[in-house]
């Protein structure tokens, strides 16, 4: 299957040493759900922003390639990187208020967007936001488009943002911890409708998240980064059913579970992670890992094929797998 | 014996400029000694409110908070400075809960102070000796907030609260601001201290997972009201009202087979206005099981369900297919 996005070793630096991403490769194929899953500081959200050329000023890409539908992302010119954005990439982000407009009304916002990348008059954008605001479950769309953001509540807003999102019928949605900021009832309904929007539509779907509950649902593959690297990567069903990574089994292993019986121990990994100015020489997991030789604090293990399209970055993992170890 | 916290009646409103929100309405609850009761719901449902009421941060506009048999509302002087020393509060955001121009050892020490305990040799040793009991060894004692992670930070709010010997720590989502191999840490610090110290806890919190491994008993709150309480096993085997339901049915779990099973959500739109709250029932304009009835009249706790129907609701199916069995 050919990707549509291709993230190959992408690095960035923050001021002072922050190496937020280490040579992250990444790849979304059409029609494709990936979930990158990390905790903060992983590097998952900063990824996800290089892609859209959103990073924050004092970010610098180091190295590496992003290319989305044979594009060259990085080095494009900034006025095809905004024609892009918007129109064939869409982003929702965790806090809607900072993708919307305070001073202009939802309709207006999404009219703009209609009319300047799908070229449609006035009229007829705003016929479309109404069939948009409709679409995303919003009751009474057409005298909703006359709102402003603050008149929606936050997931109602959120259906705005997503209804933004689809209006230019994008081939990838980027949404960046989408549902973090709702409450549980809310975060169904928005998961819901995730997924029924992007079955209908067909786009590809990369979605960062911290919890592996939310994505299990959604993803076809995940990613799990740790550090600013990925440390595991492969289908949704093999890897958060089975994952083989120290890391991807300690995290797992330490979400409370509605439906495990109840009374055993909180599964915690020891310690925190590393200092992402002062990483450990070789695995930045190898501190908190039950599982340490020296090799581990000698040398970073590099991502590697570790069959059936898994891809595991553990100079143990066979080993561990084999062993059945925890 | 009586129970260690009891809380009857108890309502806190506050004044806006839109006009007066109930948040928390009428509610009974108890925690027993060495007890962990979890209350939950989601945002605007009251339960930090009721929280901060408990330990008298937040003014009660009716009703009553007795621990140990006392009302705390008519102690005075001395006798509310003991009361308080054996209630203490853990907060969410252990970022801004500590004063960032203090060691470690003086936040620890602070309150020992505050009620003139000890000597300070007495108080220096109690203060290494609660750091020990959370995790944190002595090395951490001249430390600034600023050079801890949000873990570390947590057990130093916990040493803070349990440094007074307190009967209650009533905990603020004390772990929702902290990524999830951290939160086991100080889950799991929580459940050893309570078992090592006869702790009891009224733990306030929205994820319910959390809650079902953490918890003796659970009260659920929607818009200000307490709408289900009971057993956390019993609970979560068979939850019998039509929110508490929607709450377990919405939560995700990491299984990828039953969370694409997943049917429809049970609850639909929106948390209703609280400065206008929908007659009866607070929960009819979500639930789909209401009736005219569900309107015209408010149901009161009966069995812990606060619910006309609940002798005649369909059995709960979880939209998670092994769940609910």
């Amino acid at each position: 299957m050919s990707s549509l996005l291709r993230i190959t070793d992408l690095s960035v630096e923050f001021p002072g040493g922050v190496r937020a991403a280490r040579g992250v490769s990444l790849e979304v194929a059409a029609g494709e759900t990936l979930a990158v899953v990390g905790e903060s500081g992983s590097g998952k959200s900063v990824t996800a922003l290089s892609v859209l050329g959103l990073l924050p000023e004092e970010a610098t890409v180091t190295g590496g390639r992003i290319e989305f539908a044979g594009v060259d992302l990085l080095r494009c010119p900034r006025r095809q990187l905004n024609e892009l954005r918007g129109r064939a990439v869409a982003m929702v982000y965790q806090d809607p208020l900072t993708a919307l407009n305070p001073v202009l009304t939802v309709g207006r916002q999404i009219e703009e967007g209609l009319q300047r990348h799908l070229g449609l008059r006035r009229r007829a954008a705003t016929v479309r936001a109404a069939e948009l605001l409709d679409l995303v479950g919003i009751p009474q769309a057409a005298r909703r488009l006359r709102d402003y953001p603050h008149q929606f509540s936050g997931g109602m807003r959120q259906r705005v943002v997503i209804a933004m999102a689809i209006s230019c019928d994008p081939r990838l949605i980027i949404a960046d911890e989408p549902t973090t900021a709702l409450d549980v009832t809310m975060q169904a309904q928005i998961l819901d409708l995730l997924r029924r929007l992007r079955d209908d539509l067909g786009t590809s779907l990369m979605v960062i998240s911290h919890d592996v509950g939310v994505v299990a649902g959604l993803a076809d593959r995940v990613a799990i980064m740790y550090a600013g690297r990925v440390v595991e990567s492969g289908t949704a069903v093999e890897l958060i059913g089975a994952p083989k990574h120290p890391y991807g089994r300690g995290l797992l292993a330490s979400v409370p579970r509605l439906d495990a019986p109840s009374r055993v121990r909180f599964a915690a990994i020891p310690g925190t992670p590393p200092d992402p100015t002062a990483l450990p020489a070789g695995c930045a997991f190898a501190p908190r890992c039950g599982h340490v030789v020296d090799r581990c604090r000698d040398a970073d293990p590099p991502l590697l094929d570790a069959a059936g399209g898994r891809l595991v970055a553990c100079w143990r993992h066979a080993e561990l797998a084999l062993g059945g170890a925890g | 014996m009586t129970d260690l916290l009891d809380v009857r009646a108890a309502t806190v409103a506050y004044r806006t400029r839109a006009g007066i929100v109930t948040a928390v309405n009428s509610v009974d609850l108890t925690v027993g000694r060495g007890e962990i009761l979890a209350l939950v719901g989601e945002s605007g449902c009251g339960k930090s409110s009721l929280g901060r009421a408990v330990l008298r941060l937040e003014p009660l506009a009716g009703g009553e908070v007795r621990f140990a048999g006392d009302d705390l509302g008519t102690l005075r002087g001395t006798a509310l400075r003991q009361a308080r020393r054996r209630l203490q509060m853990v907060f969410q955001d252990p970022q801004s809960s500590l004063d960032p121009r203090r060691t470690v050892r003086q936040i620890v020490e602070r309150p020992l102070k505050v009620h003139g305990i000890g000597s300070p040799a007495a108080r220096r040793e109690k203060v290494a000796e609660t750091l020990d009991l959370v995790g944190l060894g002595s090395r951490f004692l001249d430390r600034y907030p600023a050079a801890l992670s949000g873990g570390q930070r947590q057990r130093v709010g916990i040493a803070r609260a349990l440094v007074l010997d307190p009967e209650l720590l009533v905990c603020d989502e004390p772990v929702s601001a902290l990524d999830v191999s951290i939160q086991a840490q100080i889950l799991q610090l929580l459940l050893d201290l309570r078992e090592r110290l006869g702790l009891a806890m009224l733990f306030i919190a929205h994820d319910l997972a959390v809650v079902r491994h953490l918890a003796d008993r659970v009260a659920v709150m929607y818009l200000g009201r307490i709408v289900e309480q009971g057993a956390v096993e019993e609970m979560f085997a068979l939850p019998r009202h039509p929110y508490t339901q929607a709450l377990l049915s919405a939560a995700p779990v990491p299984d990828v087979a039953a969370e694409r099973a997943r049917t429809r959500p049970l609850a639909t739109g929106d948390l209703p206005d609280p400065l206008d709250p929908p007659s009866g029932c607070a929960f009819r304009t979500r639930c789909p099981h209401a009736r005219p009835l569900c309107a015209a009249l408010r149901p009161e706790l009966v069995h812990g369900v606060a619910c006309h129907r609940q002798d005649e609701l369909p059995p709960f199916v979880s939209p998670l297919t092994h769940l609910g069995g």
